[in-house]
């Protein structure tokens, strides 16, 4: 029975683990080419989660239609919100994160507008219903297909960044806009592409979890917390290190959720942002 | 007729004003204005840590933090009121004290996230520990002011001027410190710290000080809003409440004590009328502020952004090539 409980933990965090390695894969790529703290990224998450409700469960169509739909339409959301917000402030982070604080507030009231006051929830496709068996150990498809996708989305994002020629622009942008302007690479364009990603990764990281835990307007706030420890902790602009700090937050999460409460676990893990920002403050800022 | 006079008179007609009002208007206006008094406390003090260069986005729950004193020393211990209220702000404070001690080492958006960090963890030990502050559903049943000097606060125009008078302390408090040398220091600090640390000022102790003043004032402010609503809850004190204060500060101006009062006075008289719409409806409350607030980065950043470089400004060594 204790195996159990263990097993159940360690699953329950590498599957958090996903959803915040997602969330924070977008928002480090935002930070590292604009200099934002876009504290409206979960949001992003949130929006996602309720327009594959709306087109899966209101409107009765396939869910792998709402899936692709909400993330298109997230990753244009991205594009108008850098246009009409953030273009004026690129470069200056305080800025930043006020007109994303505006952002917050209102994106809350739409989705609620929208979408109604109770909690939703997406119940999973027939393809991902029913567990999965490993040798005793018991894992739920959903949460199966959580790491299977997050897995498949770091290796295409790793592959963008590195193979292409964009994915090396936005590297050169995030290294030295200046340089990489002169070089004939357009800030603009590239802005407006990596805050398309990050909507469209946070909107796929709301939809897999819109099937296991309902969805409410104000969901969006803890993966935004927890992916700012685990940017912080793995470091600006670094992939492996988002992994890593994504699997310490889930894991530390699976793990006190189970052996003590879910709130214990998010506080221990907001104590740790809070001193990780004062003891370690180049996580946010080292790029050397 | 000079400008000081003309200023001064005006400044005591505006006094007049407040202080018949209760007589004048209806007992909905006057909560409202206890609204405005309870929030233009903590605005102010949200603002004195802003002038020093911080961006506290623990502010409303360190007014938690002076609310739930007062709830739980009036319920619980059975504490007179007037212990409670300095307590408080007293309590409030040193809370500030300690997380100032080891926070204020950093500035810009590490201190702001830092104090995010901070809030979300005070709310959710009100929400964890339920024996001391009672979970989600808070605390109810928080009886009004006891009777001082022959003076009752049950009623609602006798809870006007109480409210008032804290406002009045408070609003007099940054007066004098603008004023002092405190202030002069504090302006130097928004301006360069680098240079005030030059010339032998130590920087982290006057922001320390001004952290903890704005604190106790937030708590102050929480002492009065629990025994106006007689209820204090996790949710009254969240996140979105400190969004809002900072939407208050920005928007009225934080260069100057006036406006902030202003910008509160507004933007809470902005968020009663919009209740008198047809359909209203609660939601619409964060839409309209956080609406404001985008207007004014949008279209009149320029004040917001002076003040704001002062607070990202970092020492030029560390300054991103």
């Amino acid at each position: 029975m204790d195996s159990f409980l263990f097993f159940q933990s360690l699953i329950n965090g590498l599957v958090m683990a996903m959803v915040i390695i997602l969330v924070a894969l977008g928002l480090n790529l935002v930070f590292g080419i604009m200099n934002i703290v876009n504290l409206a990224h979960g949001e992003l998450y949130m929006l996602g989660a309720y327009l594959l409700w709306w087109i899966a469960v209101q409107n009765e169509l396939p869910y792998f239609y709402g899936f692709a739909v909400s993330i298109a339409v997230i990753a244009v959301l991205g594009i108008v919100l850098e246009k009409a917000f953030f273009k004026g402030v690129r470069g200056e982070t305080l800025p930043g994160l006020l007109i994303s604080i505006g952002l917050i507030l209102s994106l809350q009231t739409v989705a609620l507008l929208l979408f109604g006051e109770q909690p939703r929830g997406v119940p999973a496709p027939a393809l991902l219903k029913g567990v999965f068996r490993i040798s005793g150990v018991m894992i739920s498809k959903e949460r199966l297909a959580v790491i299977i996708v997050t897995l498949g989305c770091l290796v295409l994002m790793y592959l963008f960044i590195n193979r292409l020629r964009v994915g090396k622009a936005i590297q050169a942008v995030a290294q030295d806009p200046d340089a990489a302007a002169l070089q004939g690479i357009s800030i603009n364009n590239i802005s407006s592409l990596v805050m398309a990603l990050g909507a469209a990764l946070a909107a796929i990281s709301g939809c897999l979890m819109g099937t296991i835990n309902p969805i409410t307007s104000t969901v969006g706030a803890q993966p935004l917390l927890e992916a700012l420890v685990v940017i912080v902790l793995g470091g600006l602009g670094s992939i492996p290190g988002t992994i890593v700090g994504g699997l310490f937050v889930g894991l530390v999460k699976g793990f006190m959720g189970s052996y003590m409460t879910s709130t214990v676990a998010s506080i221990t893990v907001y104590l740790m942002l809070f001193i990780l920002l004062i003891f370690k403050p180049s996580g946010l800022f080292g790029r050397e | 007729m000079n400008k000081t006079l003309s200023k001064t008179l005006l400044l005591i007609a505006f006094l007049v004003l407040i202080l018949i009002f209760p007589n004048l208007g209806s007992m909905h206006w006057n909560r409202v204005l206890i609204e405005i008094f309870i929030w233009s406390v903590v605005s102010l003090g949200f603002r004195l840590i802003l002038t020093a260069g911080q961006l506290s986005l623990a502010q409303v729950s360190f007014m938690g933090l002076g609310a739930y004193t007062v709830a739980i020393l009036t319920t619980q211990a059975h504490l007179n009121y007037w212990i409670c209220f300095p307590l408080a702000g007293i309590f409030t404070g040193f809370f500030a004290m300690i997380i100032g001690y080891i926070s204020l080492r950093t500035r810009g958006i590490h201190f702001a996230l830092a104090t995010f960090a901070i809030s979300e963890v005070i709310r959710l030990i009100w929400i964890e520990w339920k024996t001391l502050f009672g979970g989600v559903g808070g605390i109810p049943n928080i009886p009004s002011p006891n009777p001082l000097l022959g003076l009752k606060f049950g009623s609602i125009p006798s809870f006007y001027y109480f409210a008032f008078v804290v406002l009045f302390f408070t609003a007099l408090v940054m007066y004098r410190l603008s004023q002092s040398r405190f202030g002069m220091i504090l302006l130097t600090l928004e301006k360069s710290e680098n240079l005030s640390q030059s010339v032998g000022v130590n920087t982290f102790r006057y922001k320390l000080i001004a952290f903890i003043a704005g604190s106790f004032f937030a708590g102050l402010g929480g002492a009065v809003h629990s025994t106006f609503f007689h209820y204090v809850g996790p949710e009254d004190f969240s996140i979105h409440q400190t969004f809002y204060v900072l939407i208050y500060v920005i928007t009225g101006g934080a260069n100057s004590i006036f406006g902030t009062l202003l910008g509160v006075s507004s933007l809470i008289l902005g968020l009663k009328l919009i209740h008198h719409l047809p359909n209203f409806n609660p939601v619409w409350e964060p839409l309209f502020l956080g609406g404001v607030l985008l207007a004014v980065m949008k279209f009149k950043p320029e004040g917001v952004i002076s003040l704001l470089q002062s607070v990202t400004r970092k020492n030029g060594l560390e300054r991103k090539q």
